[in-house]
């Protein structure tokens, strides 16, 4: 590659990289202003009691708890980090960071419209974002010791017991907001550059033009969702543009796979659990989506 | 406790930074060139919901720690992992201030491009098909071909659009006469950005430099390779414009 077309390539780098800081942001700092809100304003106490008792009782809420919070992974991240630092189960809290990306009000309805009505397509996407969250939820519930499983928070100072002012309380969400915009901003900053780099410097064409076949394409469509990171609520415009190449379980693939794991949400991931688990999910999130897609594809079409 | 005051002061700017960087996007003109423009009031939001929570930090670097704080404890006393970590948001401080540029060919080589494809000899129009073709754009054209399943319903009707000019590496030489208007499509975001794009034919075309923006009158003719029809725009006139404030479409 000649000189000229590398600094082009490095133009293309920093238009995508901004446009994903500069669309994702927002929805970054609504996470992080309720989870420092989270912080500071809700006692350990009412969250415990509020959580779902039993595990099964406990993955479904999580798994559809992102129909009443429309939001994508880099507002759901910040929050869920909070809550399962206050206490809420990770059978909770697992299945709601994998599904809440897709199964939200505001994602079935692009999903609905991007695809006409193909109704395949978004209860398929429903129905395995859900299974596929819940069972992820389910197997990381039977550790033992829950609590080993997560990275360490930057604590903040422990409540004094007497009631402050609202003045000061409000001054607190706001530091903790600063705190919290930097902890989740490098993982977004991170992710988005690796990402941008992906679409700047390696040819689309030359992935899709690895395989078309039942098994091998479900894998295409996978590695490409996760390596270009589209935030979840456009996603299904993109995947469009596949409708004509690729089969239903390819397509479902792109769907199911991209919000759960992609660059940009893996590194924010390893803000809330430690590497071996974030290593766990991503395996045992592949292998659900590939196992279900492929069978999709060979029993279904 | 200077450390824990500077670190405050550094969020400050760099968290004030960012609004400034994420409001001279939008206000300047060219937060086209990254996100679809009917999202920039989020981003305005997100500019505007950042101030208060730099001012906090920079309240925090001149009130000092907080009372209670340990000797041990992480915010008073910051190890170089939090100075890295307040490091990163300078990345995007440092990309958001060089200037702005819009997607271009570079971004289109490796990509697929649709430009509708070939199709049958003949077929009917559909949806899209309907209404004043000159006020179609590239987009339009290319799914009303899809609609229709080829370009044949749609032969002869006159073509008014604006676009860039595009030389496919894969195309024919560019001392040809044919030669390619493109645009982007955006949804959300550049990430989502894919290329959509119109086979011309005029003469003189190898004088056109590639990314030049032009504003293309002409007629949809069909021409016939490898056994399948395509669509090309017999242009009557290519006239040179300045690139528009929002260069993509954006559906």
């Amino acid at each position: 590659m000649d000189l000229s077309a590398t600094v082009a390539s490095f133009q293309t780098f920093t238009t995508v990289f901004l446009g994903i800081i500069l669309e994702a942001f927002p929805f970054l700092l609504l996470g992080v202003v309720l989870s420092a809100a989270v912080q500071v304003l809700i006692r350990e106490e009412t969250l415990r009691r509020l959580a779902p008792q039993s595990r099964l009782g406990g993955v479904l809420v999580g798994s559809l708890l992102g129909l009443l919070f429309p939001m994508c992974e880099c507002g759901a991240v910040p929050l869920t980090r909070r809550l399962l630092g206050k206490g809420v189960p990770l059978a909770v809290g697992v299945p709601f960071i994998l599904a809440s990306p897709a199964v939200n009000p505001v994602v079935i309805a692009s999903t609905y419209i991007a695809f006409g009505g193909r109704l395949d397509i978004v209860g398929g996407r429903v129905a395995l974002s859900i299974l596929i969250a819940a069972f992820v939820g389910l197997v990381l519930s039977y550790h033992p010791v829950p609590r080993e499983m997560l990275a360490a928070l930057p604590v903040p100072a422990p409540h004094p017991p007497i009631p402050r002012p609202v003045r000061h309380q409000l001054g607190e969400v706001l530091v903790h907001a600063a705190d919290e915009t930097f902890d989740m901003g490098r993982y977004l900053v991170l992710g988005g550059a690796l990402a941008a780099a992906v679409q700047a410097f390696v040819p689309q064409t030359a992935l899709l033009g690895i395989g078309q076949g039942p098994v091998v394409s479900v894998l295409v469509m996978m590695a490409l969702a996760a390596l270009l990171s589209i935030c979840s609520t456009v996603d299904a415009f993109v995947a469009l543009s596949f409708a004509g190449t690729f089969s239903t379980g390819a397509l479902l693939g792109f769907l199911v796979f991209g919000p759960m794991v992609d660059i940009k949400s893996t590194l924010m991931f390893a803000s809330t659990f430690r590497r071996r688990v974030v290593a766990l999910m991503l395996i045992l999130v592949a292998q659900a989506v590939f196992l279900l897609c492929v069978t999709i594809n060979l029993h279904l079409e | 406790m200077p450390q824990f005051r500077a670190l405050r002061l550094g969020q400050s700017v760099i968290l004030l930074g960012l609004a400034g960087v994420l409001a001279g996007k939008v206000l300047g003109g060219s937060i086209g060139f990254y996100i679809n423009p009917s999202l920039a009031g989020l981003t305005l939001a997100a500019a505007i919901g950042l101030v208060p929570i730099g001012l906090a930090a920079g309240w925090a670097a001149w009130r000092g720690p907080p009372p209670g704080h340990g000797p041990a404890d992480a915010a008073t006393r910051p190890g170089p992992a939090r100075w890295l970590i307040a490091g990163v948001l300078v990345i995007p401080l440092a990309i958001g201030l060089l200037p702005p540029r819009p997607l271009d060919s570079a971004a289109l080589t490796g990509r697929s491009v649709n430009s509708g494809g070939a199709g049958p000899a003949s077929g009917a129009a559909g949806p899209a098909a309907a209404g004043d073709p000159r006020a179609r754009t590239i987009f339009d054209w290319v799914r009303a071909f899809q609609q229709a399943a080829g370009p044949a319903p749609l032969a002869s009707q006159p073509v008014d659009v604006t676009g860039f000019v595009y030389r496919d590496p894969a195309g024919p030489a560019p001392d040809a006469d044919y030669w390619t208007v493109a645009r982007f499509t955006v949804t959300c975001c550049a990430a989502d950005a894919s290329g959509v794009a119109l086979t011309v034919r005029s003469p003189g075309a190898a004088s056109l430099p590639a990314d030049s923006w032009v504003h293309v009158v002409g007629t949809l003719g069909l021409e016939t390779r490898e056994g399948e029809t395509r669509p090309v725009v017999f242009a009557d006139q290519v006239t040179r414009i300045p690139p528009p404030a929002d260069p993509y479409l954006y559906p």
